[in-house]
């Protein structure tokens, strides 16, 4: 996996310590040029050959001491002459011998910045001395999102009287120093379907418009607004708008898998988790922890809660790599809560932002130590399906148990017994780069486990030094040349033997042995631990200092042979893991079958062993680098960093994400809501608040949305509610030729942004207005896509991960695969079509057409009026009066006759309308 | 068509800003003052001038052999029945002693190539084709192996290259999806060969079942069930009345003029997509030459796809794994060659009639190779091969190739890649440079990154390029 991600290791680290430099002498002149111009230009062209894994000519660029040292032609920097710079010469290409980069010429305006940077002095930040912490931390502490959430005092406008909520005056304040105005307010009947669509995804009726044009009352809309807010729809819509972020699926993505063997039959219970607590407006730090550490909340939650762990548990399998597995749960975590793209720290030190690779083991850590429990826990404890069923399910987990129990002692006893051909082959062989990549290769029960081969290598590689008490004759007779090896041996030997630190044991072993090879040191040592392994296992009492020691290499944790139950799998044969994969998918489709199985959570639970983690140098878990603890992120704690202290560190992880001084948690969130209620969000990239994405133009605006949200108790309710009573929100849309003339985007909000129908709205709209539309809530998912007679709402509907329906696709509902940040919107024909031809399309205008209002109305004009009425909330005028009465009244336009008649023709018309399709 | 909003694409774009069709077409949009508003789909302009225009992928899912088919060992003969000297490779599974190839070579064309007797028909061609013989790849695992050589990574959601190039250079035909995956069946791996991951869903590729044969059953929707032609069109000339009237105050919003096109659009796409899969309007000649088989079918519909417009066009042999040869290899692959030989022979020979062949670019190969060791099944040879992911063939032709080439090779036994190793990343980037496209510079951001098809890997291999 290492391959993906970007393979220049740049340590910045010299811009590093830039920030506390900065912080306390006066700016050096250029820094700010190197870091604008010069870092990018070293990370994108020159550190993969000069730094990292290659040092290309001695030369490395990589921090800002090894770039003053230069490399094997001497110094490539003279500060302050361009001319006299070696670096210079190398990216102007005019000398044939020395041209850099080899891949091609540098542009003009990337070799004049090189050059200014020299001639101002080729400056660059300090390197600090302790890089354990990344030292970018510091420097960017100053960048917007990471400082402090501030409470603004709201800005003096001059126009109070527009303002209505504290929002206005942020908004109004920049409108009016750039001498803009406000739009008008919205007429009654738009901003009545403003606030449905927003809120509810669902249209008013024709009587509702009627009754709030009516009803003046100061606080009409207001109640409007409560009204949705306490409605069943809202956490539909909004539970969906979260379910983006949470790459919800309800499908597994295995290969040679079909049908109902996809199907994960619990995935509901995380969507219906959602919808539900949205409704019961749970305050949204409390939301956070229950997603990521419900199991662990004290006092227990409510099992149903459980269910909120869908969040870690619901992305792709990645062919069951659980590396990928954990980066997916990482990513979804630092992208969706914290706006952060930590899993770039997974190969390297991420490019941009101050997350050093450390920190992405720390989390590592805590995802490691937390597993899938075999027997998922029931939302109602009390709850039992069909007695057959019950039967037969647990029969197929007490089968699925019992096979792990035994796989689990029958593999580790291997993988002990067998040290010595472990040993051998590990000394007789060079590292085989599939040795990593077990969880493709098919073994036969009989092959060496890959994973424990390349950990006896490491193990050596750390172990066999020259003064190792036990590995320190490897060591040495290892050091001998093959050719000599029988003869030069003895000698080692005798040293060794004299040595008083050598463990008696190893001693006596090598003693007795016949050392020929160098196969037979290795055979010795594995006989040796075996036998003191098998010894130990008749015996009681604690054994000696030797022993233990001996005992330790095959018995602890850390033993090349340990591997943690819940890994089992990886280590069985072809044949074993093959029927244990089967027996898992029996266990779920039993629940897929059985409509009654009652409903579990996808929950996590915290690992009998916890995961001590280490750093993987470059993303390979073969290449263990330096430990670190399960722990948050640097940037993120303000004061000296604790490991998390309690179990896997899911909750603490939690607390640390919602806690008060975390600047980013509650401004991504204020960010995405506002994204849904405008199309626009004040922060272009949702889900990356990191050192590329630049102070907002609303950034005040943002602090106080965010410092209002957590005053209020993290409601997502009342932040709702602050923003559509805002004056802001209830602008007109329409287009002022002046106002956009100055802001063509529209970002300082001089009026509201028209907005299509995202898919769900778009599909229950249709339902809706046709008079279909079932509104039962919640349970396992339907065929929305298929099947033109299913009238669910569509946040209930199969979200097939693997083979997203042509439906969703072509209304561009976003990727499962990854937590989204917003949705693309793109206009192609295949929508057109849909509308046009689709069987569901049809169906709806049928139904349409055959409402009661429709059917007994008395002519032409009052069908066509009332399906105006029906479809979009109004009265025709009087020249959509006669459109529409003249096609129900034409002939058939040729010999053939249409199926549908002109009545359901025009009703389909009107869905298809772009009235129909945006909101104003 | 709203597709991404100016400042999302100006964001998203990165580096690639400038060079890239959309930037432009957005600049435009600005130069207007119109909302900016681009059809994803509208055709682009290359970063450079491309040699090849559109991509046809004939897609040998499984893994042939390479040993068997374009890259000749007759060394294999001297060691039948006996371990090679050079040791067997890792591979998916155990695999014994050499296994020479049951099929005969022969020298094809004045650049003599030598081929098997399985490809006999397209060997016709070879002095117009560039063999890679020595592709690797990572792992010797199909869903890896397929997903790496679609998309350019093993496991993670990574766009494909078909969605790549889309993004980049759009569709010369608007009533066509900008990529067609023809496949009877599903190849295992399935959408994620052809997904569009974090690119817009419409760069995603269409995949179409030609085990279906009418052209209507194809397209989702492309067929009204309840209106005739007159009076659909009649329906859709009120619906863009009543739009019309709707957009009159709204005439800044290009959004709403988009999706009044987008019906008209649909509207020919009902008859042209209908069109273009109904092989049954060929000539006769044309149709025999390709044969009523299944890929005859296949491959006829692609070059009418490509035809009209469709930037690329997969065709895999078929459903999982068709190539996957681990037992009897001898009768596996004459079989699977006898069927796509004869349509791939047609193909080029059609391409060239047509003058599409100058500017088509032309793949052939599956996700990995297999052994030149016999595979072994509970210890015994089964007379097959295993998965080889260390060397393999892939041979290109058409647009910008330079035929009657060999590139690379592998050992003396045709394991392992030595000469010149062409990566999977390799080869993308050659794609895109045939394209007109720059491998760096075609990025998209996404999730604080500048992603590409190649990673930071990618070389443009030179050599085969005409």
């Amino acid at each position: 996996m290492y391959r993906t991600c970007f393979r220049l290791s740049l340590v910045l680290g010299m811009a590093l310590a830039g920030g506390s430099t900065l912080q306390a002498a006066p700016p050096v002149p250029g820094l700010e040029f190197f870091e604008k111009e010069i870092r990018p230009l070293l990370v994108e062209h020159c550190v993969k050959c000069h730094g990292g894994e290659r040092v290309r000519g001695g030369l490395k660029l990589t921090s800002g001491q090894d770039l003053r040292r230069g490399g094997d032609s001497g110094p490539v920097i003279v500060p302050g002459k361009p001319e006299e710079s070696l670096l210079i010469k190398a990216v102007r290409y005019n000398d044939p011998d020395l041209k850099m980069p080899p891949t091609g010429k540098l542009t003009s305006a990337q070799i004049a910045a090189f050059e200014t940077w020299v001639r101002l002095g080729a400056a660059i930040p300090q390197e600090e001395a302790n890089s354990s912490i990344n030292p970018l931390a510091a420097a960017s502490r100053s960048h917007w999102a990471f400082r402090p959430i501030t409470d603004l005092p709201t800005p003096s406008v001059r126009n109070a009287g527009w303002v209505r909520t504290s929002i206005d005056t942020f908004v109004l304040a920049q409108l009016e120093a750039r001498g803009l105005t406000p739009s008008p307010p919205a007429d009654r009947r738009t901003l009545l379907r403003r606030a449905y669509f927003d809120l509810i995804g669902l249209p008013p009726t024709w009587e509702e418009v009627q009754a709030f044009e009516q009803d003046t009352s100061p606080d009409a809309f207001a109640r409007v607004v409560d009204r949705l807010l306490a409605s069943p729809q809202y956490g539909e819509r909004w539970g969906r708008h979260w379910l983006d972020v949470a790459r919800y699926a309800d499908t597994k993505d295995g290969v040679l898998m079909y049908g109902d063997d996809r199907i994960r039959p619990f995935a509901y219970t995380y969507r219906d988790y959602v919808i539900r607590v949205f409704n019961e407006d749970l305050p949204f730090d409390r939301f956070v922890r229950e997603q990521l550490a419900a199991d662990l909340i004290q006092p227990p939650v409510e099992p149903w809660r459980l269910a909120a762990l869908g969040f870690l548990t619901l992305g792709r399998m990645f062919d069951n790599n659980i590396h990928d597995v954990i980066d997916d749960r990482i990513d979804t975590v630092s992208r969706g809560l914290l706006g952060l793209t930590v899993s770039c720290a997974r190969c390297h030190d991420h490019k941009y932002d101050p997350i050093p690779t450390a920190d992405y083991y720390s989390l590592y850590g805590v995802f490691a130590s937390s597993e899938v429990p075999l027997v998922l826990p029931l939302l109602d404890p009390a709850a039992r399906g069909p007695e057959a069923f019950e039967t037969k399910y647990a029969a197929k987990l007490h089968e699925i148990q019992e096979m792990l129990d035994t796989q689990y002692v029958l593999l580790s006893e291997t993988a002990r017994a067998r040290v010595a051909d472990y040993l051998v082959h590990v000394a007789t062989t060079k590292p085989d780069p599939m040795e990593t990549a077990i969880f493709f290769l098919s073994l036969a029960p009989t092959d060496l486990r890959p994973p424990i081969v390349a950990r006896w290598r490491s193990f050596l590689a750390r172990r066999a030094t020259a003064d190792d008490p036990v590995f320190g004759p490897w060591h040495d007779l290892f050091a001998l040349p093959e050719e000599s090896f029988s003869t030069a041996a003895p000698a080692v030997l005798e040293r060794w033997t004299q040595r008083p630190q050598l463990n008696p044991l190893v001693r006596e072993a090598l003693l007795a042995a016949r050392l020929e090879t160098k196969a037979d040191v290795a055979r010795t040592y594995g006989h040796l631990l075996k036998r003191v392994y098998e010894e130990a296992k008749g015996t009681q009492g604690s054994p000696d200092a030797a022993h233990k020691v001996l005992l330790d290499i095959l018995m602890s944790r850390d033993s090349p042979a340990y591997f943690p139950k819940s890994q089992t799998r990886r280590y069985m044969s072809r044949a074993d893991t093959d029927a244990f994969g089967g027996k898992l998918r029996e266990l779920d489709l039993l629940a897929v079958k059985e409509p009654q199985a009652p409903p579990r959570a996808m929950a996590l639970v915290d690992a009998a062993d916890l995961y001590d983690p280490h750093v993987f140098i470059r993303g390979n878990p073969a290449r263990a680098g330096v430990a670190v603890p399960r722990q948050f992120l640097a940037i993120l704690t303000s004061e000296r960093r604790k490991p998390f202290a309690h179990g896997s560190g899911r909750l603490d992880l939690a607390n640390a994400i919602t806690a008060a001084d975390n600047p980013l948690t509650a401004r991504v969130l204020v960010n995405r809501v506002w994204m849904y209620h405008f199309g626009e969000p004040l922060v272009d990239t949702p889900n990356d608040f990191g050192l590329r994405t630049s102070r907002p133009l609303q950034a005040d605006l943002l602090d106080h949305l965010a410092t209002v949200f957590r005053r209020d108790g993290w409601s997502l309710k009342k932040l709702h509610r602050l923003i559509l009573l805002s004056s802001t929100y209830q602008q007109a849309s329409f287009d002022r030729p002046e106002a956009h003339k100055a802001d063509p985007d529209n970002r300082l909000l001089w009026r509201a942004n028209r907005q299509r129908l995202d898919l769900e709205a778009m599909r229950d709209t249709l339902l809706a207005v046709s008079g279909r539309l079932d509104l039962t809530q919640y349970g396992r998912p339907v065929d929305v896509a298929n099947d033109p007679l299913n009238r669910r709402r569509t946040v209930y509907g199969l979200v097939d991960r693997q083979s997203l329906p042509t439906m969703y696709r072509t209304f561009d509902f976003a990727s499962p695969d990854l937590s989204a940040e917003r949705r693309t919107q793109t206009t192609v024909p295949q929508q057109a079509l849909f509308g046009m031809n689709s069987p569901f399309v049809i169906r709806q205008a049928r139904d349409l057409a055959a409402r009661p209002e429709v059917a007994r109305s008395a002519d032409a004009v009052e069908k066509v009026k009332a399906l105006y009425r029906l479809a979009l909330q109004r009265l025709p005028d009087a020249e959509e009066l006669r459109i529409g009465t003249e096609l129900l009244t034409a002939p058939a336009s040729g010999p053939e006759k249409s199926d549908l008649m002109p009545l359901e023709q025009l009703a389909q018309v009107l869905l298809l309308t772009n009235e129909f399709m945006f909101v104003d | 068509m709203r597709f991404l909003s100016r400042r999302e694409m100006l964001a998203r774009t990165g580096t690639g800003l400038g060079l890239l069709g959309l930037a432009g077409l957005l600049a435009d949009a600005e130069r207007s003052h119109a909302a900016p508003v681009v059809n994803p789909l509208a055709p682009r302009q290359p970063h450079f001038r491309a040699r090849a225009r559109r991509v046809i992928h004939v897609y040998l899912n499984g893994g042939p052999s390479q040993v068997d088919t374009f890259d000749p060992k007759p060394a294999l003969k001297k060691y039948e029945g006996k371990i090679l000297p050079t040791g067997n490779l890792t591979t998916e599974r155990a695999t014994g002693t050499a296994l020479p190839s049951p099929f005969a070579f022969k020298k094809y064309g004045n650049s003599g190539i030598e081929i098997s007797e399985l490809f006999a028909k397209t060997a016709v061609h070879v002095d117009d084709i560039a063999f890679i013989r020595s592709m690797h790849a990572n792992t010797p695992n199909h869903e890896q192996s397929m997903r790496l050589m679609n998309c350019g990574d093993e496991r993670l959601s990574r766009p494909s290259y078909g969605a790549w190039v889309t993004y980049g250079l759009g569709a010369e035909n608007q009533n066509l999806p900008g990529f067609v995956v023809l496949c009877p069946g599903m190849p295992v791996a399935d959408v994620s060969n052809w997904r569009s991951a974090f690119l817009p869903g419409v760069f995603q590729g269409t995949h179409i079942d030609t085990r279906k044969t009418r052209a209507q059953d194809l397209i989702e929707n492309v067929v009204n069930p309840a209106l005739t032609k007159a009076d659909q069109r009649r329906q859709l000339d009120v619906l863009t009345v009543l739009n019309r009237r709707h957009q009159q105050p709204r005439a800044e919003d290009a959004a709403l003029e988009a999706r009044i096109q987008s019906f008209e659009l649909a509207f020919r796409m009902q008859a042209e997509a209908t069109d273009a899969f109904d092989v049954t309007r060929e000539p006769q000649a044309v149709r025999e030459r390709y044969g009523d088989t299944l890929h005859g079918r296949q491959l006829l519909i692609a070059r009418r796809l490509i035809e009209r417009g469709v930037r690329v066009v997969q065709c895999y042999h078929g459903d999982v794994q068709p190539w996957d040869s681990h037992n009897n290899i001898d009768k596996e692959h004459r079989r699977l060659a006898g069927e796509i030989d004869g349509p791939l022979a047609a193909l080029l020979t059609d391409l060239k009639q047509r003058g599409l062949f100058e500017d088509t670019l032309v793949i052939c190969g599956g996700e990995f190779g297999r052994t030149p060791a016999v595979e072994l099944a509970n210890g015994k040879p089964a007379m097959g091969r295993d998965h080889n992911h260390w060397g393999f063939t892939v041979w290109l032709a058409g647009g910008g190739v330079k035929g009657g080439t060999v590139v690379g090779a592998t050992d003396e036994f045709g394991y392992k890649a030595v000469d010149n190793p062409i990566h999977v990343h390799d080869l993308h980037a050659t794609i895109l440079h045939l394209l007109g496209l720059y491998h760096e510079k075609l990025t998209y951001r996404y999730s604080g990154r500048d992603y590409r098809l190649t990673d930071v890997e990618g070389r443009v291999v030179k050599e085969i390029v005409a």
